[in-house]
């Protein structure tokens, strides 16, 4: 296997790291909730305009500029995601020297050093990302959308264009780079930190909406699809691929399935169907007169709907009973 | 989630500078609240932070900034303080907390004459509320749609992050259906999303067999689970209710919340006997809203002061009551969330008593300031409202709504209080004055009377604002 392969294969395990640890986080780490709010529509629209418009911006802003915006984001990521962990001030002790080594890193060309140092700061941060946007409710709905969009993003910037391109070769070695990366430049080997965000993210959502199946589906979907890039790597089919099209379109496909496999239940208020279905025979009430109704039985009478439910209570019924008066 | 952000980033924008709230924001926040509520089963963390008050050094200067903008708003655009300021000369820009005094009280009769005259140039007047007028004139107040709105949305925050009101609740509401609180709440709550029934101040009776009704709606308890009442209402639910024989258990009852009038500790007693649930006491009056105090686990009454500017006035001199003294509660609502009747050191005439310095706050509400619990009005020589329904209402003979009267009569030993009873007997009556003697109240003597009719002067009380409906319940069965 030559070295390209082996760095792809790294890469793989990397993302399957981190989704393992995204779920080990999910089931045990309870994050800080804001004061009010969920993850809802409005959001989603505001991260697709930022996604897209971002790394235009990114392109004609200096490379001094785009590292700073992304050591803010790194170090907010792993202090967020330590804090529950470890403490806040104990998250800041760690996130201090962590985005201190990658700039001493860099500007002492330590570049392996550097790239790992990056990589694990990005296991750490796409943990904490995509658990705040599991934690805070985005629901599968909201992620199948937001897959569907970065379906049509990542063909156009990564597929038809070089936006993606330009970017990758922008943050190709620099510290805080968003991509999980197993060589810099001459011929880099990189993953884009979107891309793992969406590999991992809807195991979780799967997970916690429709259950451990699901999760697993998920994750099964997840090695499949990066076996079958790694194969086609392997073989020269391919040399780069926009990731998310076709990810975008298995989670969409995922939530359709689970969407009609498993529906909302409406729970069915039981007391009403029983007295629905009830036949009073003998015990027909007479006009005007109320009946407390249990599992379909009279248990109680008055003339009025609290005194039909007193004498249900006097009767030794502990529910609550259904009332209805007597038909004429 | 970002969006919201933004929202309570303008919501606390408003509080602290003290300027208008933007209505579509502050409602979509109470949306944000429920929703989030919903899903996860609470707030998020500090959400109860979004209407507490910052430290007292922050909160200083937000006071003196938000009455800066009452008093001059007031003085430049609300007639009756507009000629006040120039009679008197002050600056209205020199007013702040220290200088308050340079502004003489609003009597409340100067607001029944010519409520209008308490209405800004520049408000636009969507709705009057009546108070209930059971001293007989009502007073009038002027709200604005905004007025309205804001106080909806405000409420509806606070149920949910305060009062613990929850999508699965059902809110019956018996008090009368003029009242501006009835409209209120017939929004916040909804709003909370918890259920909402209009029960009003019709028969006991027919008020108890609502609570009893099961109803068995989707997300919703099977019973009405908060019953809203004025203390005189619920007192006459609690009368029928141990007449007739209700028990807890026929109810689904999880609280009960009272207010407008005074909650005794035996009436509190009683009703947590009856319903075995807590009875939450509050206070507020139509024309101070927002500014609404809530009663603690240790009898105070906390009245918090980021929504108007509190004050307790001596009754007869109008000077701040020393401490461990009575005083009236006089507010200043803020010009934040009142509009359009503005009123500057309104004296409500219910009078606290100011804690005496030694008195440390020690409750759960402790941040907030806080007095005594309400005492009514001063009846004869240091004798209040509280001291005489106290007596009256641990007397479990005696019928409730407590009806009674004091009589000025000259004799040196005090007044003579007239008390309705459904049978006059010495023995009662001899019981009553015992009581008034552990007690060394001011009382020359208590007379029984089997006829309200017969009282010296007339005792109104809030139940008696009964509303009538079709619906009618037979007369209970040991009644």
């Amino acid at each position: 296997m030559n070295h390209g392969l082996q760095g792809a294969l790294a890469l793989d395990t990397v993302v399957l790291v981190t989704i393992g640890l995204a779920v080990g986080y999910l089931a045990k780490v309870r994050m800080p909730r804001p004061p009010a709010g969920l993850f809802v529509r409005s959001d989603i629209v505001i991260m697709v305009a930022l996604l897209v418009i971002m790394p235009f911006a990114y392109l004609d802003m200096p490379a001094a500029l785009v590292c700073t915006v992304f050591g803010l984001t790194v170090f907010v990521g792993l202090q967020f995601t330590l804090a529950p962990l470890i403490g806040g001030r104990g998250a800041v002790a760690v996130a201090t020297p962590a985005c201190a080594f990658e700039i001493v890193a860099y500007f002492a060309h330590w570049s392996t050093a550097l790239m790992l140092v990056n990589d694990v700061a990005l296991v750490v941060v796409a943990t904490g990302v995509t658990n705040l946007w599991v934690q805070t409710g985005m629901r599968p709905p909201l992620v199948a959308g937001f897959a569907a969009a970065l379906v049509v993003y990542d063909t156009v910037a990564t597929g038809l264009s070089s936006v993606t391109s330009d970017f990758m070769h922008l943050v190709n070695g620099i510290p805080f780079a968003p991509m999980l990366a197993a060589r810099y430049t001459p011929e880099p080997i990189m993953m884009g930190l979107g891309d793992t965000l969406m590999l991992t993210l809807w195991p979780l959502v799967a997970i916690k909406s429709y259950g451990r199946a699901a999760g697993i589906c998920a994750i099964a979907v997840d090695v499949l699809l990066m076996a079958a890039v790694f194969a086609g790597f392997a073989t020269g089919a391919i040399t780069y691929i926009p990731l998310l099209t076709p990810l975008g379109l298995l989670i969409v496909a995922q939530y359709f399935y689970w969407r009609r496999r498993i529906p909302v239940v409406v729970p069915v208020r039981d007391p009403l169907e029983a007295a629905l279905r009830a036949s009073y025979g003998e015990d027909e009430p007479a006009d005007g007169t109320w009946v407390a109704l249990h599992e379909g039985k009279v248990v109680g009478r008055g003339d009025s709907p609290g005194a039909a439910r007193r004498t249900a209570r006097e009767a030794g019924v502990a529910e609550v009973p259904v009332t209805a008066l007597g038909r004429p | 989630m970002l969006s919201t952000g933004l929202r309570q980033l303008g919501f606390a924008w408003s509080m602290l500078s003290g300027r208008g709230f933007r209505v579509r924001d502050a409602m979509a926040l109470a949306d944000d609240v429920r929703a989030t509520i919903e899903e996860f089963g609470s707030a998020g963390d500090g959400a109860g932070d979004m209407l507490s008050a910052p430290d007292p050094e922050v909160q200083d200067g937000l006071t003196r900034r938000r009455l800066r903008r009452t008093v001059r708003n007031a003085a430049r655009h609300t007639p009756y303080y507009r000629h006040l300021f120039e009679r008197i000369g002050v600056d209205p820009a020199s007013v702040t907390p220290d200088t308050i005094a340079s502004i003489p009280p609003t009597p409340k009769n100067a607001l029944r004459s010519m409520p209008a005259a308490f209405v800004s140039d520049r408000a636009r007047p969507a709705m009057a509320a009546q108070t209930t007028g059971t001293t007989g004139i009502p007073t009038t107040v002027w709200f604005s749609q905004y007025e309205l709105d804001i106080t909806v949305a405000t409420g509806a925050l606070a149920l949910m992050l305060t009062a613990g009101l929850r999508s699965e609740h059902v809110w019956a509401n018996c008090i009368t259906t003029r009242s501006i609180a009835q409209y209120l709440e017939g929004r916040s709550v909804p709003m909370a999303g918890a259920g909402y029934v209009p029960i009003g101040p019709v028969d006991p009776r027919v008020a108890l067999d609502r609570l009893a009704t099961p109803m068995h709606l989707p997300g919703k308890r099977p019973q009405i689970t908060h019953l809203n009442a004025t203390p005189s209402y619920l007192a006459a639910i609690v009368q029928e209710a141990e007449r007739d024989g209700w028990t807890a258990a026929d109810f689904g009852l999880q609280e009960i919340h009272v207010g407008g009038e005074i909650l005794t500790d035996a009436l509190r007693d009683r009703a947590r006997e009856l319903f075995n649930v807590p009875v939450t006491d509050g206070y507020s009056m139509t024309e101070i809203i927002p500014v609404a105090g809530q009663v603690c686990a240790h009898d105070h009454l906390h009245l918090p002061v980021d929504l108007g500017y509190v004050e307790v006035l001596d009754p007869v001199t109008l000077e701040p009551a020393a401490p461990g003294a009575v005083g009236s509660l006089t507010i200043t609502p803020f010009l934040s969330y009142r509009d359009t009747t503005t009123l500057l050191r309104y004296v409500t005439g219910d009078l606290v008593r100011v804690l005496p310095e030694a008195e440390k706050l020690g409750c759960e509400m402790a941040a907030v300031p806080a007095t005594s619990r309400i005492l009514g009005r001063v009846t004869g020589s240091d004798l209040t409202t509280r001291d005489v329904l106290e007596l009256l209402q641990a007397e479990r003979a005696l019928p409730l709504p407590t009806r009674y009267a004091i009589e000025e009569t000259g004799d040196p030993g005090g007044p003579v209080l007239h008390v309705v009873a459904e049978r006059a007997s010495r023995t009662l009556s001899a019981r009553l004055e015992g009581r008034v003697a552990d007690l060394a109240l001011p009382l020359s003597g208590v007379v029984l009377v089997e006829d309200p009719a017969d009282l010296p002067t007339p005792c109104r009380v809030r139940a008696d604002l009964r509303e009538h409906t079709f619906h009618t319940v037979p007369a209970g069965r040991s009644a």
